[in-house]
């Protein structure tokens, strides 16, 4: 993996994703944390990483510098072809993702990450408003992330 | 007025063993009582002549033990359960307006120690078993 900087959950997400080359081809820099930006409008097939319900510990003394943070990947496609990019075919993007993150557990920047335990792994697939064989299509996998955190 | 456990400590005067503690059971103080039922105990004539056994308290006190549980670091060298008898200190949590917490100060030793279970979604954590030998010396906090 190219040197990576991250320093939140999130981002070492992010970085780990792309350092599988067969998801760095397939999203080209589409990769989006929290949301698509609204302009310019990117392209038909994309990733957004969102990270939500962080679960912090405690000790009797504070706060432990670590925390399971549920972290949700999307991964979109609304062309014809769309299945192939998020689908379970080995080379999807959607099935890389799994396999990069599903039990994974090293250093990300500067984010420890004790565990990734994938938590649910949904499809959606949503009919063209214009008739068209052009489904919005979606896999949506949440990952239990264990990782150190800075206080 | 009821507060919480955080902010609770315990220190090892000796073996300098510490931790990031998740729980610290004071225990209990407990003591026997012994019967001091004789021919002559009194009877109930009222009901039945029955006696009622008697008792007074023994002058022996166990303090207990302490239990603790406590985030597990492999990386941490100190086996409790190898040390011997030291000086502990427990300290309750400082409420509003104290500068300092109520303690507890006696001597003790590790009676058990219990391994982490590891489990891949879950911290890993240990128990001890702390043995208090003799008195336990109180103050409050102020």
């Amino acid at each position: 993996m190219a040197t990576s900087t991250a320093n939140t959950v999130e981002l070492a997400v992010r970085d780990l994703i792309l350092s599988n080359a067969k998801i760095n081809d397939a999203v080209n820099g589409r990769i989006y944390l929290g949301h698509i930006p609204a302009y310019p409008l990117p392209k038909k097939r994309l990733v957004i990483v969102t990270g939500f319900n962080r679960e912090p510990y405690y000790h009797l003394g504070g706060e432990l510098a670590k925390s399971t943070t549920l972290v949700q990947i999307d991964v979109w496609a609304t062309d014809p072809d769309g299945m192939a990019f998020v689908g379970n075919n080995t080379g999807s993007a959607g099935e890389q993702i799994r396999k990069t993150l599903s039990g994974y557990s090293g250093v990300v920047g500067s984010v420890g990450i004790d565990v990734c335990l994938l938590e649910r792994d949904m499809y959606d697939s949503i009919p063209p408003e214009d008739g068209s064989d052009a489904w919005r299509r979606r896999r949506s996998l949440d990952f239990s992330i264990t990782h150190s955190i800075t206080l | 007025m009821a507060t919480s456990g955080h902010g609770a400590t315990i220190s090892f005067g000796t073996s300098g063993f510490t931790s990031q503690f998740t729980s610290i059971g004071s225990g209990s103080s407990a003591r026997e009582a012994v019967e001091t039922t004789h021919l002559g105990t009194e009877r109930d004539t009222a009901n039945n002549n029955v006696s009622y056994k008697t008792f007074q308290p023994s002058d022996l006190i166990d303090n207990g033990e302490k239990e603790l549980e406590f985030y597990y670091d492999p990386a941490a060298g100190t086996r409790m359960i190898t040390k011997a008898v030291e000086t502990i200190t427990m300290t309750y949590p400082i409420k509003p307006g104290e500068t300092s917490g109520g303690a507890e100060v006696f001597e003790g030793f590790a009676t058990n120690y219990t391994r982490p279970t590891m489990v891949s979604a879950d911290l890993m954590t240990a128990t001890c078993t702390i043995k208090v030998s003799g008195i336990i010396t109180y103050s409050a906090g102020s």
